[in-house]
């Protein structure tokens, strides 16, 4: 159920990105105009074929990369270096070897130079929330995929972002650890709580961004430009083997294909 | 087999697409639904039967009562109860057991490799010691530094 | 250079068979790393007289002969280090990609073609850069080879160095350095990067560069944007430069596609390493047997002097404190470089601006052999006291400092990318940047380079504790020192192995207690797996 309120001020406005990339001499158009707004209390996906700048996109938006053309403004005000309100979660977990589980986790907010008791507990705190209770000793090499990327959620999480941002976070995932982590996901979102207000998911899996998501961007290929946009209007808690669904995901897959 | 070599996560996994499917499904399926290989399948299923979260009655998977309680509680309370199912398994009353006659109520990692060599006299402790401490880590029962070298009970 | 060329080759033919053979069978493996461990001990220095009895005999004292030992020389100052390098990499490639050569049916040469090389490719060209380096610094002592009272001497660049510092010539030293400097230049420019290029390929970069990696960029280029830049006057004169830089960039393009076909060839690298291979054994074992039956009487008797004499017998006394001397200003001078190596290595790491201005600079210096600079060192400290102490622990330093330098840039610039994300997504900087990041990540590189920096020490101290200038000789007492008076001043040849047991012993102690224990915690904790 999404009734989105369009007269309200979006958090996050996307306007007329551009980018392209010098290769061998050549410049190499990446993404093209893209533009859109988000909302608070969304779930959106950007979707789209492999190569197509949606990754690109996801790190314009936190200001790791700056855009060409275009510009993002976040809360009325341009995104010019990282922003400190959003936090990302990376597809290939990017956890720190030699830290264990409680220090990855802790490493935002020792940044910021928050002391050590504070952290620890914080960081604590959304260890449980996160599944990770039990583990807080443990390194990165004796973690599974899915307990790798539970660290990379919590780490994400602890310094209290007001938009998540996700890189294809299930992509490195068996089949089976990606299903249980997406349900995860999924109770942390309904539970209003531990998930910030806003998560924009990047993913080339169009059934998982349709079952997760309130709404999906689609882009083209090379250079990435806004194909479609679809609200997910179905109900929450979603039946992943409903009609509804199977013909939204089939009406994505025809654009991208 | 006296020790669950699957990971937490594919056990989840599995039992809530069980629960997807109406909690009962022939076997068959739901590897398919899954676009597995049921041989893959057959250590999760497995160990999800010696945990008394399914069972397997010709040809079909049934989620049992517990495994629903199991799916139901939230993400503490699932470890609460997988540590109580896991305290039902031979090998972990007795690692319990050990541990807690030591006088500081922890052992090394060589004690517990020699503890697996000798109780189910594995070939590779090694990688038994690994599944043990994960699953161990789950069920909220032990604790584990790799830095001081020291396995404890969780509490 | 040529004896350089022949000598680097032979270096990599031999390290791509030891290497994979090491890596790959774990019974060969057993035997065949402490050997190299024990070989990479012992200094350079002290094959001189195993290599020219052999190679003399083997070939009469003729022109022949001589070349073949400095050639030698210089192959066991480059293999050991390349060696090393293709047994980690093969070692190391990950489990799934030998599966998957597994399942295609890849085997036997095809495998070694496709799989191995390439994935040793970047350390080997890596490692061979730092080979040159010290190849260079070698070819001085390889091209006069003096034992007892002969002395051969090879034209080459390195006897002319030599030379003119021992005659306290300052004139010629510098016109010496100044080709040196040229011809490294030249070579660095014409090999060096295009093969970097070529090699930045093989990398496994989990996170495909965003930006990808650019091609070979003349170190002129900035100086050519700005200059093209600017009004008038400049124009023209900036159009020429950037022609240059231009013309450079292509040939060095061209080079590296040259590169990649050879490299890439099988049949060339087939017969080329069959060969080689094949040669090397059958000299050694022709060579062995030539040395036992015919130099063992010499051996014999120089033994005996040694426990009847009473200068040689003291000199076999002082041997536990000299080596402890010489352990002590070994440290000092680690110290020493590990304190400026450390933060400039990170500081350049950091901006691909200075990098690309400093890293020719350093290369060209690493090359320079340490005796080059005596003249200079000397003039400087001889007058304060302690000096000779000073010069020697400042010569031991130029012998250890490249090692760990390059070691440490090559560590500092290979945080991976997605982890370097995390630090700028999480803003992380300052104190916490250098204590969870730059750090952590460079701990693996300050032990290699740590271990390699040791053993170039000990090589250096044989050129450091025992100076020849302006016709007088400086020592101090020191187990470098002690080798060369055995060798140049009394000719006695088993004093000699005797100083080089001893070394070798103490290395390789040094080696198991420390160096093994240190590798293995931090490998242990620190490695970046992919």
């Amino acid at each position: 159920m999404s009734t989105k309120t369009q007269l309200l001020t979006p958090i996050l406005d996307v306007k007329n990105v551009s980018k392209e990339f010098n290769f061998r001499g050549r410049k190499v158009p990446i993404l093209k105009d893209v533009s859109f707004s988000v909302h608070e209390n969304e779930f959106l996906s950007i979707v789209g074929p492999s190569g197509c700048g949606k990754s690109t996109l996801l790190r314009i938006i936190m200001g790791l990369v700056p855009p060409d053309k275009g510009e993002v403004i976040y809360k009325g005000e341009k995104v010019q270096s990282v922003n400190p309100h959003m936090s990302m979660v990376f597809q290939s977990f990017a956890l720190l070897p030699w830290l264990n589980v409680l220090e990855n986790v802790e490493l935002g907010l020792e940044a910021q130079g928050i002391p050590k008791k504070q952290r620890q507990d914080k960081a604590l705190k959304i260890i449980q929330e996160v599944g990770l209770e039990g583990f807080e000793d443990a390194y990165p090499k004796e973690l599974s995929g899915g307990m790798k990327q539970r660290v990379g959620l919590a780490r994400a999480l602890v310094t209290d972002p007001e938009i998540l941002l996700m890189d294809e976070p299930f992509s490195s995932l068996d089949p089976l650890t990606a299903e249980g982590l997406r349900e995860e996901i999924l109770r942390l979102w309904s539970d209003r709580f531990t998930l910030p207000e806003i998560v924009i998911m990047v993913t080339h899996n169009v059934e998982e961004a349709v079952y997760l998501s309130d709404r999906v961007i689609v882009l083209s290929h090379r250079p990435g430009t806004i194909v479609a946009e679809f609200n997910i209007d179905l109900m929450r808690p979603r039946d992943k083997r409903s009609q509804r669904l199977y013909e939204l995901v089939d009406r994505i897959t025809s654009l991208i294909a | 087999m006296s020790i669950p070599r699957v990971h937490y996560s594919h056990l989840i996994g599995f039992l809530e697409a069980l629960e997807d499917l109406g909690g009962k499904v022939d076997a068959a399926k739901i590897a398919d639904e899954l676009s597995l290989e049921l041989d893959d399948l057959l250590p999760v299923i497995e160990v999800a039967e010696l945990l008394g979260f399914l069972k397997v009655e010709s040809g079909d998977i049934l989620l049992t009562e517990e495994g629903l309680k199991f799916l139901s509680d939230g993400i503490r309370g699932r470890k609460k109860y997988l540590g109580e199912r896991l305290l039902k398994l031979d090998l972990f009353k007795k690692l319990i057991e050990f541990i807690n006659k030591k006088e500081d109520k922890a052992i090394t990692k060589e004690e517990l490799l020699n503890f697996l060599a000798e109780e189910i006299h594995e070939i590779d402790s090694e990688v038994a010691s690994k599944w043990i401490i994960e699953w161990g880590r789950h069920g909220l029962l032990l604790r584990y530094s790799s830095e001081e070298n020291k396995i404890e009970l969780y509490d | 250079m040529i004896r350089l060329f022949i000598a680097f080759l032979i270096s990599i033919a031999f390290s791509i068979t030891y290497g994979i053979i090491a890596a790959k069978k774990a019974r060969a493996e057993k035997i065949l790393i402490p050997i190299l461990d024990i070989l990479q001990s012992v200094p350079i220095l002290g094959f001189f007289p195993a290599a020219v009895f052999f190679f003399v005999d083997l070939f009469g004292v003729s022109w022949f002969g001589i070349e073949f030992a400095a050639i030698f020389l210089i192959f066991t100052s480059m293999v050991w280090n390349l060696t090393f390098a293709v047994y980690e990499q093969v070692s190391s490639i990950p489990k799934d990609i030998e599966e998957a050569c597994e399942s295609f049916g890849v085997k036997g040469w095809t495998k070694i073609r496709r799989l191995y090389i390439p994935a040793s490719i970047p350390k080997l060209v890596y490692n061979g850069i730092m080979s040159w380096s010290g190849g260079w610094y070698f070819l001085v002592a390889a091209e006069i080879i003096s034992l007892g009272s002969k002395t051969y001497i090879l034209p080459g660049i390195g006897s002319f160095l030599a030379n003119a510092t021992y005659m306290g010539d300052f004139g010629n030293t510098f016109l010496g350095l100044g080709a040196l400097l040229v011809t490294i230049l030249f070579i660095d420019i014409f090999v060096w990067r295009p093969l970097e290029a070529y090699a930045n390929r093989f990398k496994y970069d989990y996170v495909s560069a965003i930006e990808p990696s650019k091609e070979v960029a003349f170190p002129l280029s900035r100086l050519t944007s700005f200059l093209v830049r600017h009004p008038r006057p400049l124009i023209l004169s900036g159009k020429i430069v950037k022609i240059f830089s231009d013309l450079f960039s292509t040939v060095s393009n061209f080079f590296a596609k040259v590169y990649s076909k050879l490299i890439e060839n099988i049949i060339v690298t087939k017969i080329f390493s069959y060969s080689v291979i094949l040669v090397l054994f059958s000299a050694f074992m022709y060579g062995l047997t030539l040395l036992i039956l015919e130099q063992g009487h010499l051996f014999i008797e120089s033994f005996k002097l040694l426990f009847i004499e009473n200068e040689t017998a003291q000199l076999v006394f002082s041997m536990p404190s000299a080596i402890i001397l010489s352990m002590a200003r070994l440290f000092i001078a680690y110290l020493i470089a590990v304190a400026w190596t450390l933060p400039v290595a990170i500081k350049i790491s950091k901006s691909p601006r200075l990098f690309s201005s400093l890293m020719p600079i350093f290369q060209t210096f690493a090359a320079i052999p340490a005796v080059a600079f005596f003249p200079f060192i000397f003039v400087l400290l001889m007058g304060l006291p302690y000096g000779q102490e000073l010069a020697s622990i400042l010569l031991i330093l130029t012998g250890m400092q490249w090692y760990l330098l390059f070691n440490l840039i090559g560590g500092a610039k290979s945080i991976p990318s997605d982890i370097e994300e995390v630090a700028k997504t999480f803003s992380v900087k300052g104190k916490v940047y250098w204590k969870r990041f730059l750090l952590p990540s460079i701990y693996p590189s300050l032990v290699t380079g740590s271990i390699t920096g040791w053993g170039g020490g000990w090589n250096a101290l044989i050129v450091s504790e025992y100076i020849m200038f302006g016709g007088k000789v400086y020592s101090v007492l020191g187990i470098g020192a002690l080798l060369d008076i055995a060798a140049y001043e009394l000719g006695n040849v088993a004093l000699l192995l005797l100083c080089v047991f001893a070394m070798i012993v103490v290395i390789f102690i040094i080696n198991r207690l420390v160096w093994r224990r240190l590798y293995r915690i931090i490998m242990e904790r620190y490695r970046i797996e992919y």
